[in-house]
């Protein structure tokens, strides 16, 4: 039989109920700016009512978390995309500026200059200063692929040291994945708490921008996230630190067992750093060592051929290199200036060699450089790097785009709206307003009942 | 790191970003006046960019080194028309020396006069141009020809060595620029060699033999007709050089146009898409900042 008492009683569990949803509208509220955050919802349920029995009213259910695991792995998904294009676009540029376009310097400058010592030289075949001159450019030659081949060399030492410092990223944040599983293992309001959620979400897209995963999410509330999809790098409570294996050529990276799995991480940044290191790179460093090759083992062989100021064969090449690493090796041998051979077999004195080489510049080349001039084979070398980077650049800028259209959507989902929080509170305000002023009356009503007794 | 923005801030920033590289890149081209800087700006145009400033180079180079060889051509013609002169000097005292009447006196003087024509025509070719001697073919360290008073024939030396050396054409071809004092001066045919076209009247002036001078006048008129050939040569070859030269001078400023064309920067282009970008990033920061910034909030009591 429904009584004032049981009134009173529900409208005071009504006023409890409010509480909750106030409270679950001021988190929302304080943590609208905050990384990951999901607004949640106090779902209202309302109590089985029998005018006869009583105690009606209103009680709490679960929060309810607005999170979107659809929309999340979209995120990632552009993330890991976005990571492996910036990174690439990161490693192009500190190439970039190895070679040098301006009037005269690199390469090609160096080549050009070696060639028109010859050129001068086969005016005054006799003349010392003449080929003094000869040997001063071709050191200078000689210098200027050990300086390019030194900054593809430092970029890719750099690039290397990339994929060791994302290795410890990637063991530090799968460390907080960890530490994430174990807190929510806890139990009790661990498993719904919103603040472990929002710091799996932000975790997990940080991973996503360094390397490719897949994250199960698991009836416990945690989250195991395997590389590549098939790696273990957090199960449970338990982290499966990845190594990079930097020591020797091409560089790796290792899992919990030592296993390779390089190739099975496609995005990323450390995927485009490994891409980078044993692909990328060491072509631009075959094609400028087949560069040096080929122009010293040309030039030598028509010296070679010649005859110097004794009109002798000379007994000394003008280059030497080491057989790997050409560019970084290549050198002027001890040659004196009276053994470099200007003039032609058969013609003492004369500056048919002198010519020739002179020559070489714009003659085309053996099949090793597509028969291309020198300079035009630096040229494409140099233009094939400008190419990745513009390509890189406008994947980044793509990727980047695409990765703010999934957080769109995302926010559009999970984010917090000022305006409908206002709205919810001035809502359940007012409920809770109504309820007090229910109790208020049943109070009095409660008092009147009294006062008949006495 | 993630970053607290809202997914509209952060277009917001990127379009920002990218507003800035656009100005950047229009600013820093307008100052360098290149358009072509770095790889990424022309990723297709680094190779014909290049090899146009290589063929340049080498053009420059190949006029260089036609004005060196011009040099000792002007020498060499100017020197070969001195020894013309001198050979018709020669020719001009044979003709006097002729005449049956005239005494051996003078024959004995005017012999004296072509000794020192001799002497003349064996230093001419003794000339250097930049420490070479231009007579002297590929060895150009070593005097073609001495004269030795105390010999029988005073002129004595090879006459230089073989020429072989040629001079670039900025077409790609190669041209002989000059002959050795052998060449010039003592010709193999029939009475060719002005040395001893000159000797041989010389030997008859002195020795007082009317025979002797008749047929050295012969040999001098054969000698001449030859030495002036040389002169010619040489002027031909002046041609070419001054040929050459014009066309290396007409390749460079081909080759600087097609350089200009793939690295120069359009100013007024450039000057253009700085205003764009100027002004699309004011339109942009403008309306960010007018974006309402109340909330239900801010109305509540």
């Amino acid at each position: 039989m429904p009584n004032l008492l049981s009134s009173l009683l529900s409208s005071a569990g009504s006023l409890r109920t409010f509480e909750k949803a106030l409270s679950v509208t001021q988190n929302n509220v304080a943590n609208a700016s905050t990384p990951g955050f999901a607004k949640q919802r106090l779902s209202l349920l309302a109590q089985p009512f029998n005018p006869d029995i009583g105690l009606p009213g209103v009680h709490s259910g679960p929060v309810m978390s607005s999170r979107s695991v659809y929309a999340e792995k979209n995120v990632w998904r552009a993330q890991e995309y976005a990571g492996f294009y910036s990174q690439r676009e990161a490693a192009l540029a500190q190439l970039e500026p190895v070679f040098d376009l301006g009037p005269g310097s690199g390469l090609s400058g160096a080549f050009s200059r070696f060639f028109q010592s010859f050129s001068a030289l086969a005016v005054s075949p006799s003349d010392p200063a003449a080929r003094e001159v000869v040997i001063g450019r071709a050191e200078s030659v000689a210098e200027s692929f050990q300086v390019t081949a030194r900054g593809v060399g430092d970029a890719k030492a750099l690039t290397v040291q990339g994929i060791e410092d994302v290795a410890r990223e990637i063991n530090r944040l799968g460390g907080a994945l960890r530490d994430l599983n174990v807190e929510r293992r806890r139990g009790g309001d661990a498993l719904t708490d919103p603040s472990i959620d929002a710091q799996y979400s932000t975790t997990l897209e940080e991973l996503a921008e360094l390397v490719d995963y897949t994250a199960l999410p698991q009836a416990d509330g945690t989250y195991s996230v395997l590389l590549g999809g098939e790696e273990p790098l957090v199960i449970g409570d338990v982290l499966h630190e990845i190594k990079a294996d930097t020591s020797g050529v091409p560089a790796r990276i290792l899992d919990f067992n030592d296993q390779d799995i390089t190739t099975e991480l496609e995005r990323g940044r450390l995927s485009s750093l490994l891409d980078a290191a044993n692909r990328l790179i060491p072509s631009f460093e075959a094609d400028l060592n087949s560069l040096a090759k080929e122009f010293a083992d040309r030039v030598n062989t028509m010296l070679a051929a010649g005859l110097d100021a004794s009109g002798q064969p000379p007994a000394v090449d003008l280059f030497t290199y080491a057989p790997s690493g050409e560019a970084q090796s290549i050198a002027v041998t001890g040659i004196q200036p009276s053994q470099i051979a200007a003039a032609a077999a058969g013609a003492p004195g004369g500056n048919g060699t002198a010519l020739a080489i002179a020559g070489l510049g714009n003659a085309p080349n053996s099949p090793a450089l597509g028969g291309q001039t020198f300079t035009a084979f630096y040229g494409g070398i140099a233009g094939k790097v400008g190419r990745e980077l513009g390509a890189a650049r406008e994947s980044a800028d793509r990727q980047e785009s695409l990765v703010t259209q999934a957080r769109s959507m995302r926010a559009d989902i999970t984010a917090v709206s000022l305006d409908e929080e206002a709205a919810h509170l001035m809502q359940f305000q007012r409920a809770y307003q109504a309820s007090a002023q229910m109790v208020t009356v049943l109070n009095e009503l409660t008092e009147t009942m009294l006062g008949l007794l006495r | 790191m993630i970053s607290s923005l809202d997914p509209s801030a952060e277009s917001f920033l990127s379009g920002l970003e990218r507003l800035h590289q656009r100005a950047g890149q229009a600013q820093r081209r307008l100052s360098s006046g290149k358009k072509l800087e770095t790889p990424s700006d022309g990723p297709d145009r680094i190779s014909h960019l290049l090899s146009a400033r290589a063929d340049l180079e080498q053009s420059q180079q190949i006029r260089l080194n036609l004005g060196r060889y011009k040099a000792e051509n002007d020498t060499a013609e100017k020197s070969l028309a001195r020894a013309v002169q001198l050979v018709e000097r020669a020719i001009v005292l044979a003709t006097q020396n002729a005449n049956t009447t005239t005494p051996a006196a003078s024959r004995t003087a005017s012999s004296d006069e072509v000794t020192a024509i001799l002497e003349q025509l064996v230093g001419i070719t003794q000339i250097r141009v930049e420490d070479r001697y231009i007579f002297a073919g590929d060895n150009d360290q070593q005097v073609p020809y001495t004269y030795d008073g105390t010999q029988v024939y005073p002129v004595t030396g090879a006459g230089g060595a073989a020429v072989t050396r040629k001079a670039q054409h900025p077409a790609g071809t190669q041209f002989t620029v000059s002959r050795n004092a052998a060449q010039i001066f003592d010709g193999a045919g029939p009475g060719e060699s002005v040395f001893h076209s000159v000797d041989d009247l010389r030997t008859s002036l002195s020795g007082n033999s009317q025979a002797g001078i008749e047929v050295a006048l012969q040999d001098l008129h054969t000698a001449h007709i030859y030495l002036n050939r040389q002169l010619a040569f040489y002027g031909s070859v002046q041609n070419r050089l001054q040929d050459a030269t014009e066309f290396a001078s007409q390749k460079e400023v081909l080759l600087k146009s097609q350089m200009s064309e793939i690295e120069d920067a359009d100013p007024a282009a450039e000057v253009l898409e700085l205003r764009q970008a100027s002004t699309q990033l004011e339109s942009s920061l403008a309306s960010r900042a007018q974006l309402p910034r109340r909330t239900l909030f801010d109305y509540m009591g």
